[in-house]
């Protein structure tokens, strides 16, 4: 596995692409914080956090939902195409292996482009903001938020033989858990509401978001992503049939 | 009885309505170089591929005589364009868990010399000797390659059949082609498969006896011979003539041999036979005979 986490990581860092969407990414979210910061000014008797973080990690998360299938969408598509996968799938490393060494090598990416936005708490620092729980809690919401559209660009990319078609099938399915928010509420029944809701991964982040972590959001997140790399799984195997 | 290194035994493959292998059975002994000759689509990819577990078979048994892992080479070589040619080896060899000395392949594979440049910098033919080299990194007794001088240039080619033929000492070697004159210089056994069936197998010496029925003679008279005359050899002999100017090329259909009588016959028409020769029938002859007569 760490062959593989090796390799990927190494190849991802020597791609033009990664460091663009580092700049897109660190372009957006210093324009938002600065945007954020004037306009707390104007917000009397409320923090920073509710005035500037909350809304910016918000906006780090949905960011993520563009940036994550641009990262994703040549997990494997590119190595069906070479044939490297057949390689690695008759090799000792064994499928699971493959796919976590993948998982990981995404997140590693992801984390480093997170740990570029480390910079905008540190400047809230020096103005004497000092609730880091909360912060930290983000962080860990972020990283399992976005390991979910991580894990639903691999199963596109597994499913697809296009990384254009792989990266629009992950779009399209990480707009659709979004879109289960709206669902849960307009939804009449209760339960079914309730049930959208805890289906939506950014109810869950939400928690986080606000220092709030609960054991159920973990069980959600641990279960989608143990669930997609079930899927991704099937999916390999299935070019044997 | 001689060992085999792996035994096919009536493989069926489907991809959904398709018929890709039909009862197939075959096998390759230990030590040699056996050819699997068929047009494309014939199936040699998809059987060379179920013999090193990338595809499922639908039914039948594939027997591998072989404790360390199989050497394969697709017919699109498996290549990371990005990495350079050592990293890559190294990286198959550590996945593959292998123990192999990897100065040893690169000098086999002659790719000492490009071993830090990138992959997708190389030629084809480098790009060749790096596919083939990544199937013999995994430390294999049996080799398979799918069509591996496809696409090379001449001098690359031979090259490749070089690099084959030294490998011939220690490993077992299957591989695809659609060149016969490949096939009859490099292979102890060959494999003739065409759409999903397999035609014949065996040593290339049985494979010739048993498929050759006639022969090919070429004469060489001191006039053109008419069409009359060729039309009545024909019909009396049961023969097919092709005609060049004063030379006649001669295929009979049975196993009779019709040398004398045909002599007999341009004699008492007042042709002078100039030359009488037997030509041997090659495997590309005995290959098209083969596919077209199941094709039909």
């Amino acid at each position: 596995m760490f062959n593989i986490y090796k390799r990927e990581l190494k190849e991802a860092m020597s791609s033009p692409l990664f460091y663009i969407l580092c700049a897109i990414f660190i372009g957006i979210t210093g324009w938002i914080f600065y945007y954020r910061v004037l306009a707390s000014k104007e917000f009397v008797g409320s923090s920073l956090t509710s005035n500037v973080l909350i809304p910016l990690f918000g906006m780090i998360s949905s960011l993520f939902m563009f940036l994550t299938p641009l990262l994703t969408m040549n997990s494997f598509v590119e190595e069906k195409r070479c044939g490297t996968l057949d390689l690695l799938m008759r090799s000792k490393v064994g499928l699971w292996n493959i796919i976590i060494g993948k998982y990981l090598s995404h997140i590693t990416q992801i984390i480093f482009m997170l740990i570029l936005s480390l910079m905008f708490p540190m400047i809230l620092m020096f103005s004497g903001y000092s609730d880091w729980g909360i912060v930290l809690s983000a962080y860990l919401g972020l990283i399992l938020n976005i390991s979910t559209y991580v894990l639903i660009g691999m199963f596109a990319s597994s499913i697809s033989g296009n990384q254009i078609i792989s990266g629009f099938i992950s779009f399209s399915m990480i707009f659709g858990v979004l879109l289960l928010n709206l669902a849960a509420n307009s939804s009449n029944n209760f339960i079914v509401g309730q049930l959208l809701s805890y289906l939506n991964n950014n109810s869950h982040f939400l928690h986080f978001v606000q220092g709030d972590i609960r054991s159920f959001s973990f069980v959600y997140f641990i279960s989608f992503i143990g669930l997609f790399m079930m899927f991704i799984n099937k999916s390999l195997n299935s070019r044997r049939w | 009885m001689e060992e085999k290194a792996i035994r096919v035994e009536n493989v069926h493959k489907s991809y959904s309505s398709t018929v890709a292998l039909d009862g197939i059975s075959f096998e390759v002994s230990k030590g040699s170089i056996h050819g699997f000759l068929g047009p494309n689509g014939a199936g040699k990819s998809t059987t060379m591929k179920i013999i090193t577990n990338e595809l499922t078979l639908c039914s039948g048994e594939i027997f591998v005589n072989s404790e360390r892992p199989i050497g394969f080479l697709p017919e699109i070589p498996p290549l990371y364009k990005h990495m350079v040619v050592e990293e890559f080896l190294l990286f198959v060899k550590n996945i593959f868990e292998s123990q192999v000395d990897l100065s040893g392949i690169l000098s086999k594979c002659g790719i000492d010399n490009v071993k830090g440049r990138l992959i997708g910098n190389l030629s084809k033919g480098y790009q060749q000797r790096v596919g083939i080299a990544q199937a013999l990194i995994v430390d294999p007794e049996i080799i398979i390659l799918d069509e591996p001088t496809v696409g090379l240039d001449p001098h690359a080619i031979k090259e490749i059949r070089e690099l084959i033929l030294s490998l011939k000492n220690d490993h077992t070697i299957l591989f695809s082609t659609h060149q016969l004159y490949e096939a009859s210089n490099l292979c102890d056994e060959v494999t003739i498969i065409n759409n999903g069936k397999i035609l014949k197998t065996g040593k290339i010496e049985d494979v010739k006896r048993d498929l050759v029925t006639g022969e090919i003679f070429l004469i060489e008279l001191d006039t053109k011979l008419s069409d009359k005359d060729c039309k009545e050899c024909e019909q009396e002999f049961n023969i097919e003539i092709i005609r060049n100017e004063k030379e006649l090329r001669i295929t009979s259909k049975g196993n009779e041999d019709l040398r004398g009588k045909i002599n007999r016959f341009l004699l008492d028409r007042d042709y002078i036979v100039s030359s009488l020769k037997i030509e041997e029938m090659d495997l590309e002859q005995i290959f098209e005979q083969v596919t077209s007569e199941k094709n039909v």
